[in-house]
């Protein structure tokens, strides 16, 4: 699935025939570059209901969750690594995902 | 103006495919390897390493990721192995959906082991899930020891790293200490194991990570059904002992 199909699925759903405003989250761990997608977006949108949205991609912050102390903290520099205990058993929670968060829709 | 939450995850669709394949593949408890690595790493030449041994006990089917060309199908057709070669034209990686295409191709009740040679690419590989059960990471020595560094979401997600063309080390400015250091920053259990595919050092480890994953996968065989009886009644033996029943 990608933003266009979701995005007019979800106007078509609510019955709007018209979107202001697109939100997508990029995570600093997914290898999505939010300049590309940026650019990549301005030839997506022609011809869609979001051909006159504006596009707005926020950078999500890689989080991790520890399995030796159970606390969470920001991934830093890309390293698997606890920010509180210094453990390497650690798993990305939020961050390595790109997604299409919501939409401004004309009702 | 009027605002919709969705929280449409780009990969749902790509992760929802995948989840599906893996059950397939437990309920017929064929063992996947995904192989990924940079273009020219060696993955078809560890594979021509690893075969002649897996063949004698295992029936081994292979899909090939290419952008374009059979030249590495190719190269594997002499061994007796099941090959379906996938060319994803201007894609750089396997997504699920091409996945589930190329399996029609497969007797999934006549293979121990389905081996995924992934389009040679170190970026966006990582990021699609194709439902198997390992994920294998290639790196050549004479790529350079700072790769994990510079590709971290692969080597994090990796099960095992195989370190290829050792024989080279010599020859290289390749700093082991600093590859692993690298590599332990961004994944602790993963083992590295070091090889040169052409020269045959050290296959037998690779040989035994997948005989290993093919045995633990026979094992779970039986765990669980599809909800449909016909369909377990022998995979009791390992490697030779399926029947076709259907």
């Amino acid at each position: 699935m990608n933003v266009r199909e979701i995005v007019e699925d979800a106007a078509k759903n609510n019955g709007s025939s018209k979107v202001n405003e697109v939100n997508i989250v990029v995570g600093s761990f997914s290898s999505v570059v939010a300049d590309a997608l940026d650019f990549a977006m301005e030839i997506a949108k022609k011809g869609s209901v979001f051909e006159n949205a504006k596009i707005n991609i926020r950078t999500e912050k890689a989080m991790l969750n520890c399995s030796e102390c159970g606390k969470d903290s920001e991934m830093e520099d890309y390293l698997m690594r606890c920010g509180h205990c210094g453990s390497g058993a650690v798993r990305v929670i939020t961050g390595d995902r790109m997604y299409v968060e919501s939409i401004d829709i004309e009702k | 103006m009027h605002y919709v939450e969705l929280e449409k995850d780009l990969l749902q669709q790509n992760d929802k495919l995948a989840e599906n394949i893996k059950m397939n593949m437990d309920d017929h408890g064929v063992y996947v390897l995904n192989i990924m690595s940079a273009p020219g790493s060696g993955k078809t030449s560890l594979l021509e390493a690893v075969l002649p041994e897996l063949t004698k006990k295992y029936k081994i089917g292979i899909i090939e990721g290419d952008m374009q060309g059979t030249a590495d199908a190719d190269r594997l057709s002499k061994f007796p192995v099941k090959i379906y070669q996938v060319n994803t034209h201007s894609i750089c990686h396997l997504e699920a959906a091409m996945l589930e295409r190329a399996l029609v191709n497969f007797d999934l009740h006549d293979i121990d082991c389905l081996i995924i040679e992934n389009v040679g690419n170190m970026v966006c590989p990582a990021d699609f899930y194709l439902g198997e059960d390992n994920v294998m990471m290639l790196v050549s020595i004479t790529e350079g020891h700072d790769k994990p560094h510079k590709y971290p979401v692969m080597f994090s997600k990796a099960d095992v790293i195989v370190l290829n063309k050792m024989d080279l080390v010599g020859a290289t400015n390749f700093k082991k200490e600093i590859f692993q250091e690298q590599v332990r920053a961004l994944n602790m259990g993963a083992e590295i194991m070091e090889v040169s595919a052409t020269e045959g050092t050290n296959i037998g480890n690779v040989v035994h990570f997948i005989e290993h994953g093919i045995q633990h996968k026979k094992g779970h065989a039986h765990d669980h059904g599809d909800g449909q009886g016909h369909n377990h009644t022998h995979k009791h033996s390992h490697g030779h002992g399926h029947h076709h029943h259907d």
